[in-house]
């Protein structure tokens, strides 16, 4: 059961109908018992490891603290099991397969049918959550949270479970503890929301995405360098419009009940450097590395001797948080390069901060502004290449882009979806510039009412024609 | 219960119920446009909703053609052996030269219909276009095939038909009443990038039907009176060896014949004709010819009990060898055929005064 499954939508306003009947504590309970039928409704042993995660770390945080000292070996015996947690059912996929022909081939039957481990739903955002909580008790910047409930809801919260936003215990758990409420004002930014996301993900991603041939992904370099550059912006566009379509949704349907959950983005292909693009796209996660894996680096870095201090800190902490971010988004060499190659644009771009002051893009000359974007949007195109292709596919691909013997755009159906690219800028153009996500809610009635009509209209046919696509970022 | 979360008032009213009536004025225009011929004749015609890739373009067929014509004189169902095995063309040109008299017929044979499926499809069919004769192309395989086998399933679970037996779902209404809800896979599918091309493939995927209904193979099987090959995997042989080698005619497929054959009381003439068969087919039987005349025993029965007359065309071996595409289905050639001798036995018999007159 997905976001924009009927029968999530069922599950949520009978969540909603019932949460409003009840009192604080019992919402909490409510909420807990309505995340993990929707768990189950995956697979129940997605509610086991669950359960599992939550318990341990739950156990395992009032230890982290004790007379005001953190306790180091404790805090590595947590992040040490909850990462391996993580990578044992991300690489189980990889190795276990493997590991039953290795065992085959040596004449054992290993009668499994074939060793299947799934990834467990949403492990890789609450397994960031738990890590982030526990440095954050270590740290004493948050107290180990006593409730089981509140905890277990904090990990299991239904609307932000599938991918995200990946929220700080020292932001939610204080909202689980007060009172709630839910006005016009609330209501009108969920539903605004929703219906900016039902149009970035059913409209717009899923237009854009069925607009592929499957032989795009399969053999890239059949095409020409045109046709290549369209379909990596159509591409990056369908990434962005789904994930985020995705998180409006998630925070709309929060929004019933009370409970707001932060932005995920924030107009990111407007992004003027890269530094600039990693504060405005998948937020949650970016600062959760800047927080937990950057700092500490380049805190480490700085409080070292060495003579290159300056040099190392402008390498290291970019380069390893965004292989970081690769290895996250998946166990492979491609998400590795990937991750490599985003930590390379950093370092690139902080080279003049080795000697002259850096001057923010809003302070730069408009055309360098644009300039800026122009290449970012151009560099961060190229780099999800690795992050879709395998790696032999994504060099071919860039190899064919170097190609322009042949410019010409043979399969012309593919420019047809290019309005829809201007209508994702068009919507990030305009809350970006006016500095308000919820700007759409100070307009006419009128004009707001005729948006959400064509909206449902479009949904109303475009649901129709056996096309349903999984949200991307729901695999990670 | 008043809930100490929820703390709304009113004052949002204004906006809901512009995007209520907005959305349902656009879906007025769009309903409007959908009942349109131009924009009905720019699309490939819709499913209904069906999994059955032949079923929404016969029924688009037939309504142009009544459109066209103003009325449908007669209409002959059954299954793919119908549908390409009579030609309405073959079957009026026969009709007129016993009568000299115009008439318009169209073919409904349903690939893989059974008895039950194309009794649920004549009771849409009486109720929407109300033809003078009704010609139901019988065959052996029709009594044979079970509701839930996916053949007639695939008809018969479509809501629109089912919705049309009176079994109410909120799919089959719409798809009964809105030609928007019917176009709106199409549409869906367009704004997806499946284009006319893909769109065409899903309802023709290999032969074209006319505009008749009728759909003629030109193919020429020479294997047809021979038993089949030992071992022999194709789709053909195992299909009809599990049909036939323990032949029954099941109840509800019986039920089926005596529903269509209720239509004759109606003031509308219903003809059962046998669909010409190749000696070939009795090898699949378990029990060879006698299992083939308990079929045409049982259903000459159900005939004279609703005095329907009941045409048999397997003493008459008219259909020459180079006239059939396989063990059941006939060709062009023998489509034309089978169909100008039974245009001449309708014109024939109407004008003896053994048929009523199915004149408009």
């Amino acid at each position: 059961m997905t976001i924009t499954f009927i029968n999530f939508l069922m599950l949520t306003a009978l969540a909603v109908a019932v949460y409003y009947l009840l009192p604080l504590r019992p919402q909490n309970i409510w909420l807990l018992f309505v995340s993990y039928c929707f768990i189950v409704s995956w697979d129940w042993t997605f509610a086991v490891v669950l359960g599992l995660i939550t318990a341990l770390n739950l156990l395992l945080a009032p230890h982290l603290r004790i007379n005001n000292q953190g306790q180091r070996g404790l805090l590595w015996l947590g992040i040490v099991f909850n990462v391996l947690t993580l990578i044992f059912f991300r690489a189980a996929g990889f190795f276990l397969p493997e590991l039953e022909a290795l065992l085959e081939s040596m004449g054992l039957s290993t009668e499994t049918g074939g060793f299947q481990i799934l990834v467990p739903l949403g492990l890789s955002y609450y397994t960031l959550q738990t890590i982030s909580y526990l440095v954050d008790v270590y740290r004493g910047q948050l107290k180990a949270e006593s409730d089981f409930v509140n905890f277990a809801l904090y990990l299991a919260y239904f609307p932000k479970l599938l991918a995200g936003p990946m929220e700080r215990a020292r932001a939610f758990l204080p909202k689980l503890a007060q009172p709630r409420t839910v006005d016009n004002r609330v209501i009108a930014q969920s539903v605004m929301l929703i219906f900016v996301g039902l149009v970035r993900k059913l409209i717009i991603a899923d237009t854009l995405t069925a607009s592929f041939l499957p032989d795009v992904f399969e053999a890239p370099a059949k095409y020409t360098p045109p046709e290549l550059v369209v379909w990596l912006a159509i591409y990056a566009f369908a990434l962005y419009n789904d994930f985020a379509g995705y998180t409006d949704m998630a925070r709309g349907i929060s929004g019933f009940f009370g409970i707001h959950l932060s932005p995920n983005f924030r107009a990111p292909y407007f992004s003027r450097n890269f530094t600039e693009f990693w504060k405005r796209w998948h937020i949650t996660l970016s600062e959760w590395l800047r927080d937990y894996i950057y700092y500490p680096i380049s805190r480490a870095i700085s409080r070292s001797n060495s003579r290159y201090r300056s040099l190392a800190n402008l390498v290291m902490p970019p380069l390893i948080t965004m292989l970081v971010s690769g290895m996250w988004h998946g166990l492979s060499l491609h998400m590795f390069f990937w991750g490599g190659l985003h930590g390379s644009y950093l370092i690139v771009e902080r080279i003049p901060a080795l000697w002259r002051p850096i001057v923010s893009p809003q302070h730069q000359p408009l055309w360098r502004q644009w300039l800026g974007m122009t290449v970012v949007f151009s560099l961060m195109t190229l780099a999800w290449v690795p992050f879709r292709w395998e790696l032999p596919a994504a060099l071919q691909l860039w190899e064919a882009l170097l190609n322009w013997s042949d410019a010409a755009i043979r399969y012309r159906r593919m420019l047809l979806v290019l309005p829809l690219l201007l209508g994702s800028l068009v919507i990030d153009f305009i809350q970006h510039w006016s500095e308000d996500e919820f700007i759409f809610l100070k307009w006419p009635s009128l004009t707001k009412a005729a948006c959400m009509a064509t909206v449902l209209f479009l949904i109303f046919i475009l649901t129709a024609g056996d096309f349903e696509q999984p949200f991307v970022y729901q695999a990670f | 219960m008043k809930s100490a979360t929820l703390q709304i008032t009113t004052a949002t009213r204004k906006t809901v119920w512009f995007t209520v009536l907005l959305f349902l004025l656009l879906i007025a225009i769009a309903e409007w446009i959908a009942r349109s011929q131009s924009f009905q004749g720019t699309l490939t015609p819709p499913r209904m909703g069906s999994h059955h890739y032949q079923l929404g373009h016969k029924l688009a067929l037939l309504d142009l053609l009544a459109r066209k014509a103003g009325h449908v004189d007669c209409i002959m169902l059954g299954s793919s052996m119908v549908d390409t095995g009579f030609s309405p063309k073959a079957f009026q040109a026969g009709y007129k030269e016993i009568t000299g008299r115009d008439i318009h017929c169209f073919n409904f044979g349903i690939d893989a219909s059974s008895a039950a499926s194309t009794a649920a499809l004549t009771r849409i069919i009486v109720e929407e276009y109300h033809p003078g004769l009704l010609i139901i192309g019988t065959d052996a395989r029709d009594y044979a095939v079970p509701r839930e086998d996916p053949d007639p399933a695939v008809v018969l679970n479509t809501p629109w038909v089912a919705y049309r037996q009176g079994n109410f779902s909120l799919e089959g209404w719409l798809l009964d009443h809105s030609y928007l809800y019917r176009y709106r896979q199409h549409l869906g599918r367009l704004a997806r990038f499946q284009f006319e091309d893909t769109l065409r493939s899903y309802t023709k995927p290999n032969y074209e039907i006319l505009p008749n209904g009728f759909t003629p193979h030109n193919k020429v099987s020479t294997y047809i009176n021979d038993p089949p090959r030992m071992g022999d995997t194709s789709f053909e042989i195992t299909y009809y060896t599990r049909i036939y080698s323990s032949y029954q005619m099941l109840p509800e497929n019986l039920e089926g014949l005596e529903t269509i054959m209720g239509n004759n009381k109606s003031g509308m003439q219903v003809i059962l004709v046998e669909m010409p068969v190749p000696d070939g087919l009795y090898y699949f039987f378990g029990d060879r010819e006698s299992d083939y005349k308990r079929f045409l025993t049982r259903v000459g029965e159900l005939a004279t009990l609703h005095r329907i007359p009941f045409w048999q065309t397997e003493p008459l071996d008219f259909i020459p060898d180079h006239g059939w595409v396989d063990y059941s289905h006939l060709n062009k050639t023998g489509a034309e055929i089978f169909s100008t001798w039974l245009g001449r036995q309708v014109g024939t018999a109407e004008q003896r005064g053994s048929l009523k007159s199915f004149q408009p």
